[in-house]
């Protein structure tokens, strides 16, 4: 009977040992690291900002006549807006979208005549747009253009 | 009485005997042997802008800049660790919003990706490894996201490119 109980106690202890030797062995295996090497590289980069369009000229063109007008091209900017404001009585025309830095103001491009004299002029400004909505730029200073005659056809002022 | 005095008799003998045997000691011999030095090796890795570091222009919404990254393990020399490559890129926190990093192995946009934001890292190679005088190309793009706000102007993005090296176990 002495004997018959030392036994569980004699095989406890193997299995103790067995489940020591198990989980030793399992954690072996996480221990044992592989070498790693890092380094970073870093470079200077930053946003951009909004401008203002300068530089804003006028050209008549003869044939077909059309008042042609070209600005220095602004860095970011996806497009152009190009607006026009009749002198005479405020009226807006546009606004105009251009993807470059110019555009060529005809009679076309204001769309119905009737009721434009001739001679009437209007007072264009040019404004970047960016491809977010929360980036405003500047408006160029105004220049001149007018309506050459009641048939068609634009010049400079 | 008598009892007691063999048990002390045989308790000092046996204490006695004991002793002897672990003063006994067996017979060896031994000799230095010379040998070559040897030191430990080490792992290590470079990253390089190919050709310089580049000097990129503002950055717009909507726009992306790139530049090349070279990135070697140098380690000592004759070591034969075999390793693969892990990268990540990250703009300053502060431009984390509207900045965005992408790496590829070999050309942007046609090369293999081996990280992105949406993505993470992905280990290169996918299979196997690279040996110690391997050169990997990364070409790391950082962009503007084209709803960037207006507070994105000026602001730095500060691109930062993390290269690691993973000895690839056998």
């Amino acid at each position: 009977m002495p004997r018959a109980a030392a036994r569980p106690r004699h095989g406890g202890l193997v299995v103790t040992a067995v489940l020591a030797a198990l989980l030793l062995g399992v954690g072996a295996p996480a221990a044992y690291g592989l070498w790693r090497a890092t380094t970073t590289a870093t470079a200077t980069l930053a946003g951009g900002a909004v401008s203002t369009p300068t530089n804003l000229a006028c050209a008549s063109i003869t044939s077909p006549r059309v008042a042609r007008l070209t600005w220095n091209a602004v860095t970011g900017a996806t497009s152009y807006t190009v607006s026009l404001v009749r002198d005479q009585n405020s009226q807006q025309m546009g606004p105009f979208t251009t993807a470059t830095n110019t555009i060529d103001i005809t009679s076309g491009l204001l769309g119905g005549l009737s009721g434009l004299l001739a001679g009437a002029t209007f007072t264009a400004t040019i404004q970047p747009v960016y491809s977010t909505s929360a980036w405003v730029g500047g408006i160029s200073a105004p220049i001149k253009v007018q309506l050459y005659s009641v048939l068609g056809g634009m010049s400079c002022a | 009485m008598r009892l007691v005095r063999a048990g002390l008799v045989l308790g000092v003998a046996l204490v006695l005997g004991a002793g002897a045997t672990a003063a006994h000691a067996y017979w060896k011999a031994q000799s230095a042997l010379t040998a070559g030095t040897v030191v430990t090796g080490d792992m290590n890795v470079a990253a390089a802008w190919s050709p310089s570091a580049p000097a990129w222009a503002a950055i717009y919404p909507g726009e992306s800049r790139t530049a090349n990254l070279v990135v070697s393990e140098s380690g000592s020399t004759g070591t034969t660790l075999q390793w693969t490559l892990q990268v990540s890129g990250a703009v300053a926190a502060a431009s984390s919003a509207y900045g965005s990093v992408q790496i590829w192995v070999g050309a942007c946009g046609t090369g293999t990706l081996v990280y992105s934001p949406g993505g993470g890292s992905v280990t290169y190679p996918a299979s196997g490894s690279l040996l110690p005088t391997d050169t990997v190309t990364l070409c790391v793009q950082v962009s503007m996201a084209a709803n960037a706000p207006a507070a994105a102007q000026n602001a730095a993005l500060a691109p930062t490119i993390t290269v690691t090296a993973n000895q690839k176990g056998s």
